[in-house]
């Protein structure tokens, strides 16, 4: 079994690699452009642009809280978010599509195993690459020029709020191993997670305009993450807790979903289930 | 040799609206080479899948080693090896690392000298990464996955396909040397010298349905002579009216006949006749085979006839 989830973690190499560092390189531009920006960000209102209103509150942006949750801890868990979806979605429906499970299958493993092994790969290779990022956050960070206002943020600070988003995209992870387990094809279930992800990512931030949003807004995982808070005042373990706990639930759906499912025939579970009329059996 | 390995009854899988298998009863016996013959979409496939718990069944049930397809799957395939008729493996891996994955799961019971044999036998560099493979290379290594740990039970799903000639050969041998072990092999495949070559029994499926399940030697039996004659000058069209002899051909110098009485008068009349050549032709298993699918090809009539006979005169094992 170890060598089959190293297997599995040897195989999104690449990936840990190149989503590791192609974000960790946005991170440190970001970290690195601030002090020329600070000055000139000085009394701007990011929040009468309607485009950021649309991604949360940001505080005041010209200060390295503020100007690193806006372009930094916004656009990473949806970049991580998409990643989390194309490889949730590529880990059973994706290798049932192309072929490859089916010899999996054939060797003395419980599906629960088989499941359990590759999500955990899945898992330890999302939060790998957040590692990778964080440590081109703390480079970067390190880097900068000797009086630069960082408004008391710490090289840990930015680790943490980086690493905390890992349970956020655990839930679009585990999502997507879900649909994927149920649904007939990688393609739909990779088409329904990233639908999920724009309505919550953009729901939870409507909420600040739209009302009736807001009794939704429990619903929406984005509510439970927010790199400015966390920047602020450390990590939320009710947050945390909740986005776990979904990602549990979501994986325990999935190992019911998968020890059901026809792998190969590429059906909804109920198209299965009964015998057409006239058939003669 | 009377112990099931593999056991089916009334197994009957629907993917939705469309037939897979119906009521397939299939028994196959420990220590024999079962060959499952059909044209895609026959179902055999999806027996295979259902065998290894890829799909489950609408009804019916199937069992390996007495034990339950599904209920004891992770316990029953400990004592098989499976190549997927359409294999696909991981590109990235080499072919050593997905040998060492495949073992390992299979707590480890590969002998390392036999591995190295039968690599060394399929002429299959182990090093290279798998995205490198040719398509045969990939086939080989799926074979080699299959074969290595010795399995009571091998289910081989077209394992030529792909192969050269030289390397076909090889992977029958390995599935009869497989056989003199007391191993059973469940063979899939098109190429029906291979499976007349290696298998004791057949089982032709047909449209979902198991419609003929009989030894080889039983199937391709004929109760009469088939011969096909060469003269220099062609004789006369009555020279072979004798009881018992059907004229099935004569083209240019050669006659063919099915001969079931009047032997000798047959050959004392070829004999008169100034014949140059005498040939017996032995029924084939694709004759057998493509009657029984009805195929209108330039086989098909005397394919009818032959397995005519055969159905008359065989009875299902």
């Amino acid at each position: 079994m170890f060598n089959l989830f190293l297997h599995e973690l040897r195989s999104r190499r690449t990936a840990i690699l190149g989503w590791g560092l192609g974000i960790a390189a946005f991170g440190i531009l970001i970290i690195m452009i601030f002090p020329d920006f600070a000055g000139q960000l000085e009394g701007f209102n990011i929040d009468e642009i309607e485009f950021y209103q649309l991604m949360g509150d940001f505080g005041d942006f010209a200060s390295f809280k503020g100007f690193v949750s806006a372009e930094m801890f916004t656009f990473i868990p949806i970049l991580l978010s998409i990643y989390a979806i194309i490889n949730g979605t590529g880990t059973l429906a994706g290798e049932e599509d192309n072929g490859t499970l089916e010899p999996l299958m054939s060797l003395p493993l419980h599906r629960w195993q088989l499941v359990m092994t590759k999500a955990l790969a899945l898992a330890i290779a999302l939060f790998l690459i957040l590692v990778v990022i964080s440590i081109g956050e703390v480079i970067a960070f390190n880097a900068l020029p000797a009086g630069t206002e960082l408004g008391g943020v710490e090289a840990v600070d930015l680790v943490v709020a980086t690493l905390a988003i890992w349970p956020l995209i655990m839930v679009f992870a585990t999502l997507s191993l879900l649909l994927g387990a149920f649904m007939p094809s990688r393609r739909l279930a990779a088409t329904v997670a990233t639908i999920v992800l724009i309505a919550t990512y953009l729901g939870n931030n409507l909420t600040e305009m739209v009302d009736w949003l807001e009794t939704l807004k429990p619903i929406f995982p984005f509510n439970y993450y927010s790199g400015q808070s966390i920047l602020e005042s450390g990590l939320d373990t009710g947050d945390l807790l909740v986005l776990l706990g979904t990602s549990i639930f979501f994986f325990v759906l999935t190992l019911v979903s998968f020890q059901r499912r026809d792998v190969t025939v590429g059906a909804w579970p109920w198209q299965r289930a009964q015998i057409p009329s006239h058939s003669e059996a | 040799m009377n112990e099931n390995v593999i056991e089916t009854k009334g197994l009957t899988v629907y993917y939705g609206p469309h037939r897979g298998i119906v009521d397939v009863d299939l028994e196959v016996r420990k220590g024999e080479i079962f060959g499952f013959l059909g044209p895609n979409g026959a179902g055999k496939t999806t027996t295979i899948r259902v065998l290894m718990d890829i799909i489950r069944p609408n009804l019916g049930n199937a069992s390996i080693f007495g034990l339950d397809c599904q209920k004891d799957g992770v316990k029953l395939r400990e004592r098989v090896g499976y190549l997927p008729g359409e294999l696909s493996l991981p590109r990235n891996s080499t072919g050593r690392r997905y040998l060492k994955i495949v073992d390992s799961l299979r707590d480890k019971k590969a002998d390392p000298a036999f591995l190295r044999e039968i690599c060394a036998r399929l002429d299959l560099d182990t090093s290279r990464k798998i995205r490198e493979y040719s398509s045969g290379n990939k086939q080989k290594l799926g074979l080699v996955s299959a074969l290595m740990n010795k399995a009571d039970l091998m289910v081989l799903d077209e394992p030529t396909i792909g192969l050269d000639p030289l390397m076909q050969q090889s992977v029958l041998e390995l599935v009869l040397e497989a056989k003199e072990e007391g191993r059973t092999v469940f063979f899939c495949s098109h190429i029906l010298s291979e499976v007349q070559t290696v298998c004791d029994r057949v089982g032709i499926i047909r449209e979902g349905k198991l419609i003929k399940v009989e030894r080889i030697d039983a199937l391709t039996a004929q109760p009469f002579q088939r011969l096909l004659f060469r003269f220099d000058k062609m004789p006369a069209e009555d020279a072979f009216s004798f009881d018992g002899v059907k004229v099935l051909s004569r083209d240019g110098n050669a006659i063919t006949l099915e001969v079931r009485e009047n032997l000798p008068e047959v050959m004392r009349s070829a004999a008169n006749n100034e014949i140059t050549d005498i040939e017996t032709q032995p029924v084939t298993l694709e004759e057998v085979f493509m009657a029984y699918y009805g195929r209108n090809n330039r086989m098909n009539k005397r394919s009818k006839e032959q397995a005519s006979a055969v159905q008359n005169g065989g009875n299902d094992v």
